[in-house]
């Protein structure tokens, strides 16, 4: 327990609210509090000053809205405040929605929260290739707080889809969103996550996915901040010549705080991860990046790479990383870049002086270096409708 | 090198007496030096603290300071978030003061206990005023061997005036070219001499960089520092030689708790170098030191250090406790501190040399070779912290894990919300050998300022084994090719160290790794 | 057409012009030669409105307006064009793209209709053919794996496709062969007219071989030293530099 800890109103009603017997969550929750920047992990993301006041739990149901990203025929689901109001009358074939679900304790207790409190654990499972996306729509509204626990898992050589996106109205609701991936050997699942969020929101999404022999994770992330968000997904390579490919690129103006976190954990040998991120900040925004890769004393041939670039077109902004390498094995080809600046005025000049003006310039010059973050999507219809929304966001700037 | 030397085990000679023998060529400095020394009751209380202030004689302003740092450091809790392990330490088992019986400072060096002489000779330390080398992994040779052989490697510079303080557990026993550098305006001397003679220069730069209450260890070295050096450098003097402090822990279970200070004042010139060692022994012993360094306006401070206190046996037993805090401030505009460090020893190390960078258009530099072999652990790195206008910083950062050590870069680029025009340049290559030890690095980085450049890289690897081949098929042997293969890794650092302590620092990153590879 | 008067540049606190006069009528090609520092690129930048070249004395005007208060890209709009020395790699931004985006953004500004884009993609392709680039690398990222001769093309495809008023060509000769020389001879002589002039600088005399200049003004240590014609560049060639650096110290 740490020494004189107050706690919130907040705090002590989330705590109120957890089952008194049997509760792990409830038990670290009442020793330790939110997590806040006195935990090395989230010194950048303190939740705890983020979320002072008391809060109910949110009622559940949303004003109805258009998807923040149209999908070519979506398996949708639904979740209104934390509840899971929607779902297709009939799966296609190779899918399959049940509740239950085996967690772990997670490390961080947040999650571990989300799972205890969340209506349920929804699985989804697949088998076979799935055409169709599956869409995960978390809405959100109000100012309570809410939980969701889904769980993914693909069977042995199964592909699919994914999208969460993660939308919100007016409100200072906060939402904690806790997924779990579970691939078996030779699945493969293309992850995006999107994030836009009213400022006064507090949001904290985390994923683990665990990987099998031969499976292949790629996972993009377009983040457009909130009062406090906080993206975190850790993969564990568990099987021989697992892949996970971890992109994402944050736009972030007015006041808003966006903090992307991932942990790759290669515990057997040959396992392959790139990771690249690009930030963009505008006005106050304050971008966190923080990348971990362990790469355990068995896991000899590992190739891991990571790189974040940060864009600053603000002196107010602020952008704070930590690019992490844990190396126990001596067989690996582990890096990490990591570079903050401004935009580079010798292009803007030489666009400018082939006639764009200044604002076209940055905006082709932003999208450039953003674009990069997507490169892995295959699918050109969802990359484009990523650019409009970037576009709307640089327009907005101007 | 040991384990290449075949061992005959005699009839009446036992197994340990033969791998103690080994040890005792493996790490090099690891004699004990009999002397009676005079030592606080062991345990720190107010009254350690007081005992402490008592002997070195000093002014009350002094004693205040250490009591108001003992009365927070109680309250401080020992860091937790280094990637170390160690022991509890449990700090009432320590003598904090130890000084040669004979007294604590010499009117001559000829005054100075045979013993004390002998034992810095074995490192290859000239406290006579010799025109020599400063060795510093010379143990065994006489300085003028010393000498012949690093010639070698560094024609045209062994013959260059060194000046030596010389501190022996917690006194400094002598300081060479004193005389000299008066002339030149230049103070050297050791801290307790500067506290009674300079009381004003002391009183004004020190705890004016590392805060007395701003780490646990730092504040610890507060209430307790025994002595060290201080250096002021008057304006628009260019040091006429290289000054060097050599730190040697010889008493058992003896913490060493120096504080060394040097103000280069505005337009001036110092180059410092530092080397430590100390006996092997079981026990770990405790080394926690607070280097503070001021660069006023135009100044240039190059601070450059081996470290290679006893690391421990191959079995991580016993080894120094190396927690340092070590800190620059640029103040004033244009000036400019270098660090350089070539870190070998040490059981556990956690050591962060740091800029502030307060003055527009000032510089840091942090070049770092670290390496760990055995059990040895390490935490380095550095923090540059951006406040003044087109500041610019480089870190340039070589880890080298053998054996079963754990090794890691910890570093922070901070730029202020008004630090116009910053630039940073970080590098940070860490380099396995062997399966059974973990380099990690750990950088942060914090940009308030949008017309920052800040650019970090950092790859981990191991030697090509088609390097290693190369060279072998070129008639080196494994250890000479990967020695060499080493120093390439290093070489961007090498550069950077003095000429003469260049040549030392490769010798001993061939003694480091020995037994690393086969 | 293009007049500079008594122009004095200062870069980071050093003054690079001291005080440069240079007309260049309609319909004419004129060339500044001159030694390495001698300011050359300075001029291209000043005249082309790049920031931190501070216009301390003098004017800069294109048709008797000045442009000392535009913008790049308001003076690219109104016809000027600077083939850049060092060409740039803009990772990201698609080629075809970035042209059209500038062409259609200086006809805005000129109040004149956008390009089509099937009007434009006609356009991009002959005159690509005639600068000598593939389509293959009309469709890579902007200048991204260009040698430095590729770069200088896509500089001269540019030029072709903006059809500007006034052409600069910053050393557009260095690092190229032959043939690429040949090439820009001929985007340049096709391109010569009575409304449009050109001021090519240069450090060698041989792009002039292809482009035969009107005029050559000598530029050492910040003014024109010696103006007259082409015969002046033959003597360069010969002679070198020496006796201007001398007259300038």
């Amino acid at each position: 327990m740490r020494p004189n800890h107050q706690f919130t109103e907040f705090e002590k009603a989330l705590i109120a609210s957890m089952p008194a017997e049997g509760s792990e969550a409830g038990a670290i929750l009442s020793g330790t509090g939110l997590p806040s920047r006195r935990d090395e992990r989230w010194k950048w993301t303190d939740v705890r000053a983020a979320l002072r006041e008391e809060k109910q739990s949110s009622v559940q149901s949303v004003s109805s809205r258009a998807p923040l990203l149209s999908l070519d025929q979506p398996i949708e689901f639904l979740f209104a405040n934390g509840h899971l109001s929607q779902a297709p009358a009939g799966l296609p074939e190779g899918l399959t929605l049940s509740r239950g679900g085996d967690y772990p304790l997670f490390r961080e207790n947040l999650p571990n929260i989300a799972t205890e409190k969340a209506e349920a654990t929804y699985v989804l499972t697949v088998s076979g290739k799935l055409d169709r996306p599956i869409h995960l729509r978390f809405l959100s509204e109000g100012s309570g707080m809410h939980h969701t626990s889904v769980q993914v898992v693909l069977e042995e050589g199964a592909e699919a889809s994914i999208v969460e996106s993660l939308e919100g109205s007016d409100g200072a609701w906060f939402a904690n969103g806790v997924m779990r991936f579970r691939l078996a050997k030779g699945a493969s699942l293309e992850r995006l996550i999107l994030q836009q969020a009213h400022d006064d929101a507090v949001q904290v999404h985390f994923a683990m996915a665990n990987l099998a022999a031969g499976a292949n994770f790629t996972q993009g992330t377009l983040g457009f901040g909130s009062k406090l968000c906080r993206l975190e997904t850790q993969v564990l390579h568990e099987g021989e010549g697992a892949r996970a490919v971890l992109n994402g690129a944050y736009l972030l103006s007015g006041r808003r705080h966006l903090d992307n976190t991932t942990d790759v954990g290669h515990t057997v040998p040959g396992c392959v991860t790139e990771e690249l991120y690009k930030g963009v900040l505008a006005d106050k925004g304050r971008g966190v990046f923080q990348g971990r890769f362990y790469v355990a004393r068995d896991a000899q041939k590992t190739d891991a790479r990571m790189a974040h670039n940060a864009l600053l077109l603000s002196d107010e902004a602020e952008v704070d990383a930590k690019p992490e390498l844990m190396i126990y094995a001596d067989d690996v080809q582990c890096a990490h870049g990591n570079t903050a600046g401004a935009l580079d005025t010798e292009a803007l000049f030489y666009m400018r002086q082939r006639g764009l003006s200044e604002a076209q310039a940055r905006a082709m010059l932003v999208q450039a270096f953003v674009v990069e973050a997507f490169g892995h999507i295959s699918n050109e219809d969802v990359k484009a409708r990523l650019m409009v929304l970037i576009e709307t966001w640089l327009e907005a700037q101007s | 090198m040991s384990q290449t030397r075949e061992t005959v085990v005699k009839e009446g000679i036992d197994q340990a007496t033969v791998e103690m023998t080994r040890e005792l060529e493996t790490y090099k400095h690891g004699f004990i030096t009999n002397i009676e020394s005079e030592k606080a009751p062991k345990g720190l209380t107010e009254d350690t603290v007081r005992y402490i202030s008592a002997k070195k004689d000093e002014p009350q302003w002094m004693l205040d300071w250490r009591l108001e740092a003992f009365a927070r450091w109680k309250e401080m809790d020992e860091p937790t978030w280094a990637h170390v392990k160690y022991p509890a330490i449990n700090y009432q088992d320590h003598y904090y003061y130890s000084a040669p019986k004979s007294g604590s400072k010499y009117e001559s060096i000829d005054d100075v206990p045979p013993e004390i002489l002998a034992d810095f000779e074995k490192l290859g330390i000239p406290l006579r005023e010799a025109e020599v080398l400063l060795g510093v992994e010379g143990a065994g040779q006489t300085p003028g061997e010393a000498r012949t052989d690093a010639g070698v490697g560094g024609e045209g510079v062994a013959r260059q005036k060194v000046a030596v303080d010389a501190v022996f557990d917690s006194v400094s026993v002598a300081t060479t070219f004193k005389k000299e550098l008066e002339k030149a305006g230049v103070i050297f001397m050791s801290i307790s001499e500067a506290i009674r003679e300079h009381p004003e220069l002391v009183k004004k730069y020190i705890g004016s960089v590392v805060p007395t209450s701003d780490n646990f260890f730092a504040t610890l070295n507060t209430a307790v520092f025994s002595d060290g050096t201080f250096v002021y450098v008057p304006p628009g003097v260019r040091c006429p030689m290289e000054l060097s402090t050599y730190f040697r822990i010889n008493e058992a279970n003896t913490g060493q708790f120096e504080r060394t200070l040097i103000v280069a004042d505005k337009g001036s010139y110092v180059s410092y170098l530092e080397g430590c060692t100390a006996p092997m022994r079981d026990e770990n012993q405790l080394h926690a030191a607070v280097v503070e360094l001021v660069a006023l306006e135009d100044a240039e401070i190059k601070y450059s250090t081996v470290q290679n206190w006893y690391p421990g046996d191959k079995d991580g037993k016993g080894g120094i406790y190396n927690f340092v805090t070590k800190r620059g401030d640029c103040r004033e505009a244009r000036s400019k501190i270098s660090w350089t460090q070539v870190e070998t020893g040490s059981a556990v190390t956690w050591k962060y040399p740091s800029c502030i960078l307060r003055g527009d258009n000032s510089v840091g530099e942090f070049y770092s070779i670290a390496i760990t072999n055995n059990h040895q652990q390490a935490d380095t790195g550095t923090k540059m912290i951006h406040l003044g206008r087109n500041t610019t910083s480089r870190i340039i950062s070589k880890g080298i894990a053998a054996g079963f050590s754990d090794q890691t870069y910890r570093g922070l680029v901070s730029v202020h919300r008004k630090a116009e025009g910053v630039r940073n340049f970080t590098q940070c290559d860490s380099l396995l050998i062997g399966d059974q030890c973990g380099a990690h690095t750990v950088p942060y980085i914090e940009a308030k300022n949008s017309s920052a450049v800040l650019e970090h890289e950092a790859t981990t690897s191991r030697l090509s084994e088609d390097q290693l081949f190369y060279c072998m098929q070129r008639g080196l042997n494994e250890e000479e090719a990967v020695s060499l293969l080493v120093n390439g890794f290093c070489k961007d650092v090498l550069q950077q160290l003095p000429m003469e302590f260049a040549v030392e620092a490769q010798k001993l990153l061939e003694v480091s790794l020995e037994g690393s590879v086969g | 057409m293009l007049k500079i008067d008594d122009l004095h540049i200062t870069v980071q606190e050093t003054e690079i012009l001291k005080g440069l006069s240079l007309e260049v009528p309609a319909g004419e090609v004129h060339a500044i030669m001159g030694p390495n520092g001698s300011g050359k690129s300075t001029l291209s930048y000043a005249i082309t409105g790049r920031e931190d070249y501070e216009v301390t004395q003098g004017d800069i005007t294109l048709d008797g307006d000045s442009l000392l208060e535009m913008d790049p890209n308001e003076r690219a709009a109104k016809g000027l064009f600077l083939s850049f020395q060092h060409p740039l790699e803009i990772p990201g931004v698609a080629t075809m793209s970035f042209i059209r985006t500038a062409l259609n953004a200086q006809r805005k500004a000129r109040g004149e209709n956008e390009v089509t884009a099937a009007d434009f993609l006609r356009a991009i392709r002959e005159k690509a053919k005639i600068v000598g680039l593939s389509d293959e690398k009309l469709k890579r990222p902007f200048n991204v794996g260009f040698s430095g001769g590729e770069k200088k093309r896509m500089e001269m495809l540019q030029m072709a496709m903006l059809e500007p008023r006034f052409g600069i060509l910053d050393e557009t000769d260095s690092g190229l062969d032959i043939d690429a020389l040949k090439m820009v001879g001929e985007v340049v002589n096709e391109m010569r007219g009575p409304d449009r002039g050109f001021l090519v600088i240069t450090h060698y005399q041989r792009l002039l071989d292809y482009v035969k200049p009107d005029r050559v003004h000598v530029l050492a240590d910040g003014r024109i030293v010696e103006s007259g014609g082409p015969e002046i560049a033959r003597e360069l060639e010969e002679h070198g530099y020496d006796k201007y650096i001398q007259s300038a110290a």
